[in-house]
């Protein structure tokens, strides 16, 4: 057993196989060796909150049979063109993912800091598709972001973008 | 086990708070994931400043541009072309197909609405042959437009006399014009109605295909109570002030649409007076990528007054006219060739088809200074596409190139008339030597040639095979041999990717086929293929920097697992034919193929198949590949732009017969012998008219 410690300083007790998952956690647990220290010496993870560790552990745990995808393979999911594929998202993970842009974003940050490879690309598809299909101005309305082109900008964007658009 | 910890909710924060927290990195990683839809790319691109920034990496757009065209970008590896703009490539080739497919709507809208129009007007009979379909659009020229583009010329160029002249021209055409108004008009419709009644078929339904094909073109022959519905884009005489005003209307409420713009209009004239004319060739020479210069030739105002006429794109202003009168009679001396940043044009003196000079220029001088007089006559040569070497996009590429004066080399493509081989004609300007080749020894059906590849000639023979030869000798460089069912109608070459900085470097060959006479049962195919020349001859020097071949970690897909090589189509073995002569020709088919795949083995050229499907019914006349797209028309009169990614027409209607066009920046020129015509759904605010 693996007790984490969240940014507000809530432990968590996890199996090892389960955590390992996370690169960063693996790699730290590989270097201290095999030893009962890490049982009772908790490892602080002052950038993830507790709810977002609870769900890192929760997808950690229903996919800790997975083949484990490091960065020697980061293309494996590169297509023959060399682009991502995003619309290949199973159930379970279509339903982890139904959270709250808040928590979608922080899950991002948590597995990127992790180093959960397969959870990262998930988040990140997660957000592209809320992206595919929409107008810049739904974009903005989605992620409440502000449109910072100056008028300028904005006319050369739209010529660069002038008949582009799929009629 | 795993403790449950209690699980509180991430507290509610603006959501723009979470979105600026998440690093570049990881927004590039979501915009990966974006990328197979090209679309919600460049929405994304176009949302703020952060995502403007991060979709500067040109590594989603290879990818979005691989998502988007699956099948094109087959061999197309991003470390190809390192530094290539995939961003704005994308966008070209986006905005190219909408272009052309808006243009093919809106052709198709007018030619509702003019056909609409016109069968409520077939209430008399005698208002036709009044005014005809003229009337629709109106064909009243806007003469003062002509003159105030000339007035706004700077009277300080160079060519501010030359313009002088075309303004006191256009002023006595305006004269002209006044006095037979009423005469014109009339000549005008009525000549526009007998054009239309002898060519297009009729139909009476609105929702039926304008163009013209097998189908319409016996029902032609059949029709026999003299209406009209669909016109040649000839037949659509749209009024010049509507042109250059297209929020205006039409008296019946049809709104003008500027997707034919004439350049320069030769109007009919009294009988008995010299009709104007222009002359076949159409030339084209880019100055940068963007921007350059058309040309044509004219008969004026007899058959000896002959003008070459300059028009820059693209603002489309006529910049300078070039009269050429040094020709004895029966002779005529027209234009082949002009490169405006040499100040070099190329002339041919020819008597029926057989040519007898060429002509070499220096219209920087005035009057020009003729450099070289170039006999032919000897040759018995008529050449049917010209460049000067280097050519417009060597030189794009390389500026040092723009005063090749002594790299000067004209090479001309045609037909040799003993014989009716095909040949080619190479004038060193520097050597003062001319070079003449005849491809092969046996009869050929189709000559391409296309300036952006000036090493290479391809011909097709009617026994199914085609060659592609070496335009710098005249060397054999691979020959080809279709499967019996199929004869090679039109090979062409294009660039792998639209865009003309890399003219030449990634190539694709196109074969569009016809089912041989015994197999007619058999669709017309295009098949793709990419090109490469990695073993040439040692003989011919050949298309340099040519990069592309499959790429490894991108293996090429075929479309038929009858191969994917070149040559690897297997012949296809049914004997259609009762008749002996079937027979023989078929045998005859079998063994060129035979002998050709022995041949392949020496061959210096390796493409392998991309994709191949059957194009459909239409018999081609002339293509103009540009990247993924061929701009053509076909035998019964109808023009196209053909996505060979997918198959899509993105435009098909009626044009005029026998034109002679070019696709030209965003625009598209099609010259007939009476008019000089910009196809184009962008307004262009300086276009400028000349009528002759």
């Amino acid at each position: 057993m693996v007790k984490l410690t969240s940014s507000e300083g809530t432990e968590f007790d996890v199996e090892r196989s389960v955590i390992e998952r996370s690169l960063l956690i693996k790699n730290l647990l590989d270097d201290v060796g095999e030893s009962d220290t890490c049982a009772y010496t908790p490892i602080p993870l002052p950038n993830v909150s507790g709810p977002i560790l609870a769900k890192v552990i929760e997808y950690c745990e229903h996919h800790r049979n997975d083949p484990v995808v490091g960065h020697g393979d980061a293309d494996a999911e590169l297509d023959a063109s060399g682009a991502r594929v995003s619309d290949e998202i199973d159930e379970w993970d279509m339903e982890f993912c139904k959270v709250d842009q808040g928590t979608l974003f922080e899950m991002i940050l948590a597995a990127n800091y992790l180093d959960i490879r397969s959870m990262l690309d998930l988040t990140c598809k997660t957000v592209a598709n809320m992206i595919k299909n929409k107008t810049p101005e739904e974009i903005r309305k989605t992620f409440n972001i502000t449109n910072d082109f100056s008028p300028e900008e904005e006319e050369q964007v739209q010529r660069e973008n002038a008949w582009c658009e799929d009629r | 086990m795993v403790s449950q910890p209690r699980v509180t909710p991430v507290s509610k924060k603006p959501l723009a708070r979470f979105y600026e927290r998440v690093p570049d990195e990881l927004l590039l990683r979501v915009c990966f994931f974006v990328s197979e839809d090209a679309q919600s790319l460049l929405a994304l691109d176009r949302v703020c400043r952060r995502f403007n920034s991060i979709c500067a990496e040109q590594l989603l757009w290879y990818g979005a541009f691989c998502h988007r065209f699956p099948r094109w970008s087959n061999g197309i590896a991003y470390s190809s072309l390192p530094g290539h703009q995939w961003r704005s490539h994308l966008r070209k080739e986006l905005a190219m197909r909408n272009r052309w497919r808006e243009f093919g709507h809106r052709v198709t809208e007018q030619l509702t609405q003019q056909n609409r129009e016109q069968e409520q007007s077939h209430c008399s009979d005698a208002e036709i042959s009044d005014f005809g379909m003229a009337t629709l659009f109106g064909v009243d020229m806007d003469y003062d437009n002509v003159d105030e583009h000339l007035d706004d010329v700077d009277p300080t160029s160079a060519f501010s006399a030359v313009l002088q002249d075309i303004a006191s021209m256009n002023s006595s055409s305006l004269l002209e014009s006044n006095n037979g108004t009423g005469n014109q008009a009339n000549a005008a419709g009525e000549a526009d109605v007998s054009a239309s009644t002898a060519a297009e078929q009729e139909t009476h339904s609105e929702e039926a295909s304008p163009v013209i094909d097998d189908a319409a073109a016996v029902e032609e022959e059949d029709a026999g109570n003299g209406e009209v519905v669909w016109h040649s884009m000839e037949s659509i005489e749209m009024s010049h002030q509507l042109l250059n005003h297209p929020s205006e209307h039409t008296a019946s409420g049809a709104k003008a649409d500027p997707v034919k713009q004439y350049l320069c209009l030769a109007r009919l004239r009294p009988e008995g007076e010299f009709q104007p004319t222009l002359t076949d060739f159409l030339v084209f020479d880019y100055l940068t990528e963007e921007s350059g210069i058309v040309a044509c030739g004219s008969y004026t105002t007899s058959p000896n007054e002959y003008e070459v006429l300059i028009w820059s794109f693209p603002d489309w202003h006529l910049v300078q006219r070039i009269p050429l009168h040094d020709v004895v009679e029966d002779e005529k001396e027209t234009l082949l060739e002009v490169s405006w940043a040499a100040r070099v044009l190329v002339t041919v003196v020819s008597e029926g088809n057989v040519w007898k000079r060429v002509r070499i220029y220096d219209f920087a001088a005035q009057p020009m200074v003729l450099l070289r007089d170039v006999s032919v006559e000897h040759l018995w040569f008529m050449g049917q596409v010209v460049c000067a070497l280097p050519t417009s996009l060597n030189r794009v590429r390389d500026a040092s190139l723009r005063t090749w004066r002594d790299q000067l080399e004209v090479l001309v493509t045609g037909i040799s008339l003993q014989g009716n081989m095909a040949s080619l004609l190479r004038y060193d300007y520097h050597a003062d030597k001319l070079l003449f080749f005849t491809l092969g020894d046996g009869l050929s059906s189709f000559l391409h040639f296309d300036p952006r590849y000036p090493e290479l000639v391809t011909t097709t023979q009617d026994e199914g095979v085609f060659c592609l030869w070496s335009a710098r000798d005249g060397a054999p460089i691979m020959r080809v041999a279709l499967p019996p069912g199929h004869v090679p109608d039109i090979v062409c070459i294009t660039d792998a990717l639209l865009d003309v900085s890399y003219g030449g470097v990634l190539s694709r060959l196109v074969v569009l086929t016809e089912p041989a006479i015994a197999h007619a049962d058999l669709e017309r195919d295009a098949c793709v293929y990419t090109l490469s020349t990695t073993s040439s001859t040692s003989k011919s020097r050949f298309v340099s920097q040519v990069l592309v071949t499959g790429d490894v970690q991108t293996p090429v897909k075929v479309a038929s697992s009858r191969g994917a090589k070149l040559l690897a189509i297997d012949p296809k073995q049914p004997m259609l034919g009762n008749e002996h002569e079937f027979y023989e020709f078929l045998e005859i088919r079998r063994q060129v193929y035979a002998q050709t795949q022995q041949e392949q083995t020496e061959m210096s050229v390796r493409g392998d198949l991309l994709f191949r499907w059957a194009h459909g019914r239409h018999r081609l006349s002339q293509v103009h590949p540009r990247g993924s797209i061929i701009f053509g028309d076909d035998v019964y009169g109808n023009m196209f732009a053909l996505d060979l990614e997918d198959g899509e027409m993105l435009f098909h209607v009626p044009c005029d017969r026998n034109s002679n066009i070019m696709v030209v920046g965003n625009d598209m020129v099609m010259l007939s012998e009476s008019s000089l015509t910009r196809l184009a759904v962008d307004q262009c605010d300086s276009l400028q008219t000349l009528e002759l």
